[in-house]
């Protein structure tokens, strides 16, 4: 009898240890489900101040550069795309397409030294470069943070309780080619 | 049993090795010249301004001067100070007022990293302005720890001067899990399993929900701010106490000479 009861305990232990296991990993899932929403929260407080920041600097360089139309409508077309855009993977295109326009913005702006001398644009180009590089930050630890999950999807035994409970891939924010280096003089008839 | 017991457990609790490697040495005071190009007169007058600063909560800021960006093995300015803002978690945590100004030479380049609360008094045009107007001339002539000087008295204008921050958008609550999708057993049980379950979090270390914070503290790591007092409470007149755990974004401006 006495040893039924030692089993009893060991059993009940045990069934206690895998509860334990298990309610330790789905609350795992949880917590980094939460933390990728919030760092992705944090990259969008950043595109949404890119985007604020446009109409300042658009006015700004139209008044050196009146002429430049097609490069003005390109980014008044990227921010409502992004204004417009609902899925996490739609944002990621636009935001892409807004940094492309913006580097070629820079590099338009290159050619005109009265611009570049004006101090309220230097004030406005720090804004837009913090924001870029804030843009960067976020992006990178919201990604660091959809590693970490995706990596415990797939690691077992925590896979186990992913694929219970619907714990869905999470996407990366892939930075565009093109944001990686700093944006070239494109001389090609276009 | 116990074995058994024992065997069990070591299953369920091993820990995950934390590979938070430092990049750069610890901090050692407000100016961290590495790369020994600030004169002692104007590190005798910064430390007391930051000192100061730090001393009635306005801000943290570190001063730090680098031979250049690539001996740490980074690409360019604005990632190494993300990096060593990070790492020694500038500024106080939950204030988050910490800026880092970061002059690496080789590079002719500086960097102003401002930390998440004092955005608002340093937006990216101040510290541009400052960069462009109060450090980089100073810079031309090879006067380093002067420029670094006035510009650490621009910032502490632009800090002090200000109106008084406007708190950010608040943090998103960590929330209860929506339910536990299983039929209810018996309350002990879900009690015990609770508990075992906190310990083995504790020890993953896993029981992090991002707010911006990007290391969690729990309870033997100190955190990023990781230069508590200890040591240096001899002097208690003022000195300095390490950094507390603040962080940044990314925010703030860097310019050349």
């Amino acid at each position: 009898m006495k040893k039924a009861g030692i089993i009893l305990i060991a059993l009940a232990l045990l069934f206690i240890l895998l509860g334990g296991w298990l309610f330790g990993y789905y609350n795992s899932f949880v917590n980094m489900d939460e933390g990728i929403k919030n760092a992705w929260a944090q990259v969008e407080n950043q595109l949404q101040r890119r985007s604020d920041l446009i109409p300042n600097l658009v006015n700004t360089v139209k008044g050196y550069a009146k002429h430049e139309k097609e490069i003005f409508e390109n980014i008044a077309n990227a921010r409502a795309k992004l204004a417009g855009a609902q899925s996490i993977g739609d944002k990621i295109t636009a935001a892409n397409e807004m940094t492309s326009v913006l580097g070629r913005l820079l590099v338009i702006v290159e050619q005109y030294p009265n611009l570049k001398a004006d101090q309220s644009f230097s004030k406005l180009m720090d804004e837009l470069a913090g924001t870029e590089n804030r843009i960067a930050v976020e992006r990178k630890r919201y990604n660091d943070k959809v590693m970490e999950y995706n990596q415990m999807r797939r690691r077992f035994p925590s896979k186990i309780i992913a694929s219970m409970f619907n714990f869905a891939e999470a996407a990366y924010f892939k930075a565009p080619e093109s944001a990686k280096e700093a944006p070239k003089v494109d001389f090609g008839v276009k | 049993m116990k074995i058994l017991i024992s065997i069990i457990l070591s299953l369920f609790l091993y820990a995950e090795a934390d590979a938070a490697k430092k990049i750069f040495p610890a901090p050692t005071g407000y100016v961290n010249d590495l790369a020994g190009v600030i004169d002692a007169d104007s590190k005798g007058r910064m430390t007391m301004l930051a000192e100061r600063l730090a001393k009635e909560g306005k801000a943290e800021i570190a001063i730090v001067t680098i031979q250049s960006i690539k001996e740490f093995g980074f690409a360019d300015i604005e990632e190494t100070a993300v990096k060593l803002f990070e790492e020694w978690g500038i500024g106080k945590k939950g204030k988050d007022n910490g800026i880092l100004v970061l002059a690496s030479m080789k590079d002719r380049k500086i960097k102003i990293e401002v930390g998440y609360g004092l955005e608002e008094k340093v937006p990216d045009g101040r510290a541009g302005e400052i960069i462009r107007n109060g450090i980089a001339p100073y810079f031309k002539s090879q006067r380093y720890g002067e420029g670094l000087y006035k510009g650490l008295l621009l910032l502490s204008e632009a800090i002090e001067g200000a109106a008084p921050a406007v708190k950010k958008e608040a943090r998103r609550g960590q929330g209860f899990g929506q339910g536990f999708p299983i039929e209810i057993i018996i309350i002990a049980f879900f009690i015990l399993a609770t508990l075992v379950s906190m310990i083995m979090q504790i020890v993953r270390g896993k029981g992090k929900v991002g707010g911006r914070r990007y290391r969690n503290n729990t309870f033997w790591n100190s955190g990023s701010g990781g230069f508590g007092g200890g040591g240096w409470s001899s002097d208690s007149g003022g000195g300095f106490d390490g950094f507390s755990g603040g962080s940044s974004g990314g925010g703030g401006a860097s310019g050349n000479w």
